[in-house]
């Protein structure tokens, strides 16, 4: 998701170079410039059905909605995704970690990563309840 | 840092060391995450280009732009 951005288009070109297939989740209302190469599906990022749908048959989802959007409503989106991926029989989860030290106790006490932290909560549940599992990508701040 | 302000804020001084990754860098981890997906299951994985501080940058910052500004700021604000 989030395939325009920074990271989105960044991480986008590399799987297409890796080789593998993607599709991109997209907003409804907005517009888009991707490949060709690419599956394009619009979706209601308030719906979970509308959500579930677009990812059947998906084995992973990487996330990569802003982490200014994390801090508002947008918070609600990730979640919600985690549970329609859940629901949806996605094997591997990627959140927009990134930027975070999760593992720290100290930086989880920030406001900004209380949210990451309801994140990481919701995974950990979805685990245990369908089995999707997910990968945390630490990696500090982006140089570019 | 802000490039066009030509500042830096040191939080807390500035000399903690932290990580710092490039696009390039995230994007290939992803890329071999999803080819790895048993080992990378369940897991944080950390990835970083650089360890550095602040203070670091800042001495960077002064090197290559002029009139270069440091300010002191708290985290807790």
């Amino acid at each position: 998701m989030q395939a325009t951005g920074n990271l989105g288009p960044a991480i986008l070109n590399q799987l297409l170079v890796a080789g593998f297939k993607v599709t991109v989740l997209t907003r409804k209302s907005s517009t888009h410039n991707l490949p060709s190469s690419i599956t394009a599906i619009p979706v209601n990022y308030d719906s979970l059905d509308s959500l579930t749908n677009a990812l059947h048959g998906q084995e992973a989802v990487v996330s990569t909605i802003a982490s200014a959007a994390i801090a508002s409503a947008a918070i609600a989106t990730q979640l919600l995704l985690v549970e329609a991926a859940a629901k949806a029989h996605v094997r591997r989860f990627i959140p927009s970690e990134f930027s975070s030290d999760r593992q720290n106790k100290k930086a989880r006490a920030f406001p900004i990563y209380k949210d990451k932290a309801a994140v990481q909560a919701a995974l950990e549940n979805a685990a245990a309840s369908s089995g999707m599992t997910y990968t945390l990508i630490c990696t500090g701040p982006f140089l570019d | 840092m802000d490039l066009k302000e030509k500042s830096i804020s040191l939080f807390d001084g500035g000399e903690c060391l932290f990580s710092a990754t490039s696009l390039a860098t995230i994007s290939k981890a992803v890329a071999s995450i999803l080819t790895h997906l048993e080992q990378m299951k369940d897991r944080a994985v950390y990835v970083q280009d650089t360890a550095t501080t602040l203070k670091k940058l800042a001495a960077m910052g002064k090197k290559v732009v002029r009139r270069w500004m440091d300010r002191e700021c708290c985290a807790c604000q």
